[in-house]
């Protein structure tokens, strides 16, 4: 007798080997395959999603949304800043074409799996993930535990963030003549 | 259910894909992305410890009955998790700011230029 739940099970740990697969390939294409710093920032980006992927499939559902927003968003705005900066000023990595080509191929690698996520392909995986306790991962569990027990290294990282802004603008600043 | 053993493994591959890639290449903003992929694989490793953790205390919860499952009692891997994000970020944003004083200054992004103290 076909067990339901067996099934559900495995999709899971798919789900996870395709998630791990994607993300330590794109890691090593922007480690060391490629020469184009562009590139290897894309598939920084791409590994950051599915690192975030493989937090919701453990349950962690509040870090996956973080993990999205820092890197997908923050970090790839921050590296893009960077890198136009560097070009107009060195010109040393040249124009930015093959960026064109790289934002296609990241479009529709996420256009199909947005389309899988709301094919309800992903449900029956992300309700096997629900099976630790209600609300475990999620915003109430995770925020009264960071600013109960925690308190003290969020007030340290709140002080951290101010010091590399500072430091960030020291850096970065033209010397004075 | 995910094999435990199996998530701290590809958070190893992981770990030493990025350690590679940080110790081999010269250029300064690859390093920092190496770094970021090995930020990211410590974190998997926190968020499956912490996983396996809040199971195990499930399945005890019968016989201990001072353990509260429901509750955020067994979320420090996921706060610490955070950290190590938050952390990392802050290493990425100080790291391209010194590439960018790095290039104005030397006029280049290798880190064998970086050999001086000052400049």
């Amino acid at each position: 007798v076909a067990d339901p739940t067996q099934f559900v099970l495995s999709s899971e740990a798919f789900l996870f080997y395709a998630l791990a697969a994607v993300t330590l390939l794109s890691a090593l294409v922007a480690v060391g395959m490629t020469r184009n710093v562009v590139v290897a920032a894309f598939s920084l980006v791409l590994s950051s999603v599915g690192v975030a992927g493989i937090f919701v499939l453990l349950s962690a559902h509040l870090l996956g949304a973080f993990q999205i927003w820092v890197y997908a968003s923050s970090v790839f705005v921050l590296l893009l800043f960077a890198l136009s900066s560097l070009a107009v000023r060195g010109g040393r990595f040249g124009a930015l074409a093959p960026l064109r080509s790289v934002a296609k191929w990241v479009g529709v690698v996420a256009a199909g799996w947005l389309y899988a996520a709301m094919s309800s392909g992903l449900t029956p995986a992300l309700r096997a993930s629900e099976q630790s306790p209600e609300g475990f991962g999620g915003v109430r569990d995770l925020g009264s535990r960071l600013f109960s027990s925690y308190l003290v290294p969020v007030e340290l990282i709140a002080l951290l963030l101010l010091v590399v802004a500072v430091g960030g603008v020291v850096a970065v600043r033209e010397k004075q003549s | 259910m995910l094999p435990l053993d199996h998530v701290v493994a590809f958070s190893a591959l992981l770990f030493c894909v990025g350690a590679v890639g940080a110790i081999t290449r010269r250029s300064l903003l690859v390093f920092l992305l190496s770094v970021q992929v090995m930020f990211n694989a410590v974190c998997i490793a926190l968020v499956a410890f912490n996983r396996h953790w809040a199971e195990f205390a499930q399945r005890g919860a019968e016989s201990l009955a001072a353990k509260s499952v429901g509750d955020a009692s067994l979320l420090d891997g996921q706060a610490l998790a955070l950290v190590v994000i938050v952390l990392a970020t802050l290493q990425l944003a100080l790291g391209i700011g010194l590439a960018v004083a790095l290039l104005r200054n030397r006029d280049s992004l290798n880190l064998e230029d970086l050999s001086t103290p000052r400049w």
